[in-house]
């Protein structure tokens, strides 16, 4: 099977970047607390924050890399995963709704996400799509959405 | 022609009882505290019912306008509600004993996505009840129902007696038992019951007696519950429909549309797979009754052989022939991804033991023999087939489940591979069915690629 067409926004990158420094703040100040409350020798939070930063640096690149999605004649299908690989694939014609989603955090990147709802509940979220993408795949899915009611 | 129609009077009694137990306990309670005087107010209190309720029917009506059923009642607080046809999912008629009591019946109407019932009718005669349930699911009114139907599954007393001996709970301690029976030998049973001739009052003796007492106590409450919920389990097809009746105090009628059988489960437990027995459960769309009584308002079989159940998911889902055919066996490699991920677990407890035990820690590779053994289990219970007309994904070491899902119910699909998958080129697939996460793990990945593209034509 060959891999969707579309990459994501390249600005998601920097969005990714960011939520997962956060994440790494957040693990790095527990570990602070940690050693302070258990006596730990310091190694063990300088280990600990280095790879949370390191992972936090590595993996948005290859989850861009590896995020792709494709309208295609009769589906949609999306791939992504860096470790767990994972395909979806929705057919139009089971597809109940859709909608457009902005976080916080999408929100200051001026990014949108799409999620699809098929009859078996929520099949899937595309993050990381500039306005109009979101909004032109919005309204094409809408179109083409539920020829088949449950 | 709108007309509109009341309950049946014994609606009256019906909540009369209904609303007494609750105030039962109030009751008691001042009967107690007041002593003399109770009398007076426990009169009281059954007259201002009995007034309540009388008003209570008489403002309670519903009628048909269209495709809607509306109902209407309430004495301060007067509601009106109404349910369009296309939202009705599910119309049970229910007997309860106070129902039986004065031979009527109540009608529950299930809506989708409604968490209760909405509007039960609670009190009407058999006959009413049964011209109105056609009229509800919106079918036709003309074409005749016809002649009874045979039933397909008709349980008998004793099916149920082995139904309750093999049940979940029953299952449980019986792999206990097995499993301590293997542990300990005959040998020591033995010798156990010799001992116990000449130590009547030991401790032990009193430990078995207490475990045996326990299990007694367990296989009673089993039969007692399966015989009240499913006494004189039938299933019969009328039309597009399945008709599921059960009980014994409580008597309860189901109406299944077969359209919202979205996908059947056969359950195996250990126990009932060596006496080759199955039950049958159904997958439906919209229908959400409470957790407790999923199982029960779902089962199509309580209980019967293998074949049986794969029969009955054939009727229960429409399809032109049983899908009865031989599952296929995961991939060699299943097994070995599952050996290989076991290790990845145990292999740093070995190494510890290695540095603290130095070479006695060599012993702590026995840690690796539980989970090489899950790892055996777990693959030898997978099995999967892409059938002309269906999907069938099987797992489960202890209690095995086998879902069946019709090829035109799967609305989506998701193929994923992790990173020891894909050293072994396998993946699994999610598919898509509403109240049910059927997961076909670890096929091979042309099996799962190909049974993509073959369910949703391109490629």
């Amino acid at each position: 099977m060959e891999d969707p067409k579309n990459h994501l926004s390249r600005s998601v990158v920097n969005l990714w970047l960011v939520a997962g420094g956060l994440v790494a703040l957040i693990a790095t100040a527990v570990l602070v607390v940690a050693i302070v409350v258990f006596e730990l020798p310091l190694w063990v939070p300088l280990a600990g924050a280095t790879l949370a930063f390191a992972l936090a640096i590595v993996v948005p690149p290859l989850r861009y890399r590896r995020w792709r999605y494709e309208i295609r004649s009769d589906d949609l299908y999306f791939s992504r995963g860096a470790l767990w690989l994972v395909r979806t694939l929705v057919p139009f014609d089971r597809i109940q709704y859709v909608e457009t989603r902005q976080g916080p955090l999408d929100r200051s990147f001026g990014l949108h996400q799409l999620v699809v709802y098929t009859g078996a509940g929520r099949a899937g979220t595309i993050p990381g799509l500039e306005s109009d993408e979101a909004q032109k795949l919005r309204d094409e899915l809408s179109r083409v959405a539920g020829a088949v009611s449950l | 022609m709108i007309q509109t129609n009341r309950l049946h009077p014994a609606a009256i009694a019906v909540w009369w009882l209904d609303d007494a137990r609750r105030f039962l306990l109030a009751l008691l309670a001042v009967v107690i505290a007041r002593g003399g005087n109770a009398l007076v107010v426990v009169s009281a209190a059954v007259v201002l019912l009995t007034l309540f309720e009388i008003l209570r029917y008489l403002r309670f009506t519903y009628r048909i306008e269209g495709n809607t059923l509306i109902v209407e009642g309430g004495l301060l607080n007067r509601f009106r509600r109404s349910l369009p046809f296309a939202r009705i999912q599910s119309v049970d008629v229910v007997q309860k004993l106070r129902h039986r009591l004065f031979g009527v019946v109540e009608l529950r109407i299930e809506t989708a996505g409604g968490s209760s019932t909405e509007a039960p009718l609670v009190a009407l005669t058999q006959e009413e009840a049964e011209s109105l349930r056609p009229v509800l699911l919106g079918e036709d009114a003309a074409t005749p129902a016809g002649p009874p139907m045979p039933a397909l599954v008709m349980l008998t007393p004793g099916d149920l007696i082995v139904a309750a001996l093999t049940g979940g709970r029953v299952a449980v301690v019986a792999v206990i038992f097995g499993y301590a029976q293997e542990v300990l030998g005959d040998e020591l049973l033995e010798s156990l019951a010799r001992r116990a001739e000449d130590a009547l009052r030991s401790a032990l003796l009193v430990t078995v007696l207490a475990i045996l007492g326990v299990v007694a106590l367990v296989l009673t409450a089993s039969v007692i519950a399966t015989t009240l919920v499913y006494w004189n389990f039938t299933v019969r097809r009328q039309g597009a429909r399945l008709i599921v009746e059960r009980g014994l105090l409580e008597r309860r009628r189901a109406t299944v549309p077969l359209r919202r059988v979205q996908a059947v489960q056969v359950r195996e437990n250990p126990l009932r797979r060596i006496f080759g027995k199955a039950a049958l459960t159904s997958v439906t769309a919209g229908y959400s009754p409470s957790n407790e009584e999923r199982e029960e308002t779902s089962m199509l079989l309580p209980i019967g052989s293998r074949d049986q159940a794969l029969w009955l998911a054939g009727l229960a889902l429409d399809l032109p022939a049983p899908p009865d055919r031989p599952l296929q066996r995961a991939p060699r490699a299943a097994f070995l991804r599952r050996l290989v991920e076991a290790l990845v677990l145990v292999a740093p407890l070995v190494a510890i033991a290695l540095v603290l035990l130095g070479i006695r820690g060599l012993w702590s590779l026995v840690l690796l023999l539980p989970p090489a053994g899950i790892a055996w289990f777990s693959y030898r219970a997978l099995g999967f087939r892409l059938d002309s007309d269906y999907l069938a994904v099987q797992s489960g070491i202890l209690n095995r489940r086998t879902t069946i899902i019709p090829r035109t119910n799967v609305q989506h699909l998701a193929l994923s591979r992790g990173p020891v998958q894909r050293a072994f080129d396998l993946a699994s697939l999610r598919i898509g069915v509403p109240k049910a996460r059927p997961y076909a793990h670890d096929l091979a990945r042309s099996t799962a690629e190909a049974t993509m593209t073959e369910l949703y034509g391109t490629s």
